[in-house]
């Protein structure tokens, strides 16, 4: 039978816009220092000069997107407090442990690279890849806490974050490489096209399972994939920001211009799902 | 007016009379009775910051409630809440079509969950809860990251506009320590709010939770809350809002 609401209090959003941001900044810091110290441990010497854009590029990614969390405080001056207290139930009590300490590894890593010690590295690339990891999951965890947030309570979520953070480092990494030589960039656009294609399954699995649910679920489904939020998540991300790159990177020989091209569009397709994950999680009403 | 401050001040000291504290009931008692049954209750609680053997909840009878909206006014200027915030509201739907019509209230508090989803997700432990159970929050440690706010499920917290520091109900902690009753339960006028402490058998939340056909807000998601509602309706207790 029908039925209208006819009075309710609905109180604004907890997560606004500087939010999503610092995910996608925290994101892109992440991935870039993957990629550096990926390319140090996996890649050899021949990487050196891409290796050194990427490790630099890391801690000047991160740093804004923490500026944008403190400024997000209703009081900023207290984020101390973050340090002070802790709540091992809490996962940004954790998070802000993990993403300081990353800040740090990676800030040092970034100077050994500008003196020219990246050689002695090696040690700081093994325990960054570590807490890049934990940085790129962790914020998909916070959400993911949120019970009452139904789009946000899935295990994907996080796993997602950290995939996409992977993606959109990589693609950073491949727009500031520009004058590297074109064989090494190849390789690296090939590794995006995998990290995109694992984002791209990912993703497909979130949408099909929330499509095939009911109740709230479904409810909350109906919201990112219709409208404008459907809009930016299905044509933005999913279309534009995955299988357009997808299809442009895996064939045999790219220009460097598609791959600035296919780099640009899974960033936009990167900010486009934070910001549907985390604005239209919180357009479903709790009450 | 008097004689429902009176009754309201007994109805609580009935609920704080906990075993250890009977004999200063006893001294007080030789008074006077009326002195006793009007003032022992403040005297009970006063400086009772909080006892785990108390387990303070409310029950809200949906069958009494008008949707007068005079606890989300009490509440108000309890606390001086600003425009735009409420720490406590009554929803409504309206069902039907005329003349086989009904209209559907659900006050709203904060249901101070046995599992409390803000004080797990809070990162500085600025949202606590007392050994009684009420969840509060320490205005001078928190920072203002709101994840307590995302991490409620029932939208019963907000960031206050001027203080920019999480606020919520607080089971009017300053009045239940001084044996009084909650502000939205002293002015419900229909006695649709009633508040308690759960773990004593002889309250009437007690005795209303045990016998009665109860129901609690999303209680797929484990946070046990302790606001109880009596004849409490799907559609209105639900989220989706169109159809039952």
């Amino acid at each position: 039978m029908d039925q209208v609401i006819v009075y309710n209090i609905e109180h604004h959003e907890a997560m606004g816009a500087l939010i999503v941001i610092y995910f996608f900044l925290s994101g892109l810091g992440a991935g870039a220092f993957l990629t550096a110290a990926g390319l140090r441990l996996f890649g050899g010497e021949k990487y050196a000069r891409i290796e050194k854009t990427a490790a630099i590029a890391a801690p000047l990614l991160l740093m804004p997107g923490l500026l944008c969390l403190v400024i997000e405080l209703g009081k900023p001056l207290r984020f101390l407090n973050m340090f002070f207290y802790f709540n091992p139930s809490s996962v940004a009590s954790w998070g802000v442990w993990v993403i300081n300490i990353f800040l740090a590894i990676s800030v040092l890593y970034a100077f050994l690279h500008v003196i020219g010690k990246a050689g002695i590295a090696r040690p700081l690339a093994y325990l960054g890849f570590v807490f890049a990891l934990a940085v790129g999951f962790y914020s998909g965890m916070l959400l993911y806490q949120m019970h009452g947030h139904i789009l946000w309570h899935s295990a994907l979520v996080p796993v997602i974050f950290l995939v996409s953070a992977i993606a959109s480092g990589l693609a950073v990494v491949l727009l500031l490489s520009g004058s590297a030589d074109p064989d090494q960039t190849h390789t690296l656009s090939k590794v995006l096209a995998v990290v995109v294609g694992v984002d791209l399954v990912l993703a497909l699995t979130e949408v099909l399972t929330l499509t095939w649910s009911s109740g709230e679920k479904a409810a909350a489904a109906e919201i990112i994939l219709s409208g404008g939020y459907g809009f930016l998540f299905i044509g933005v991300y999913l279309i534009a920001g995955l299988v357009l790159p997808l299809m442009v990177l895996t064939r045999q020989r790219t220009s460097q211009n598609v791959q600035v091209f296919a780099a640009v569009l899974v960033l936009v397709g990167t900010l486009a799902m934070r910001y549907v994950i985390v604005m239209g999680g919180q357009a479903l009403p709790l009450s | 007016m008097k004689k429902r401050e009176k009754n309201n001040v007994g109805q609580c000291s009935a609920e704080h009379e906990r075993p250890h504290r009977r004999r200063e009931v006893l001294k007080v008692g030789i008074l006077g009775a009326l002195a006793a049954s009007a003032g022992a209750g403040k005297a009970l609680a006063r400086g009772e910051t909080s006892n785990k053997d108390i387990r303070y909840a409310m029950v809200i009878d949906l069958r009494r409630c008008v949707g007068c909206h005079a606890c989300s006014v009490a509440c108000k200027s309890e606390f001086n809440v600003p425009l735009g915030v409420w720490r406590s509201w009554v929803k409504q739907i309206e069902r039907g079509k005329f003349p086989n019509t009904q209209r559907h209230f659900l006050p709203r508090l904060c249901n101070h969950c046995n599992h409390p989803t803000c004080v797990e997700a809070c990162p500085t432990k600025a949202s606590y809860q007392r050994a009684d159970g009420v969840v509060l929050i320490r205005e001078e440690r928190c920072i203002g990251c709101k994840l307590c706010i995302a991490a409620c499920p029932f939208d019963a917290r907000f960031s206050h506009p001027e203080k920019k520091v999480a606020d919520k109900c607080t089971f009017c902690v300053h009045r239940v320590d001084n044996g009084a009753v909650p502000a939205c339960v002293n002015t419900c006028q229909g006695r649709a709010r009633i508040f308690g402490d759960l773990n004593d058998p002889k309250s009437e939340v007690a005795k209303l939770v045990a016998r009665e056909a109860v129901h609690v807000l999303k209680p797929e998601l484990g946070t046990e809350p302790r606001v109880f509602y009596i004849a409490s309706d799907t559609g209105v207790a639900g989220r989706i809002g169109k159809e039952v």
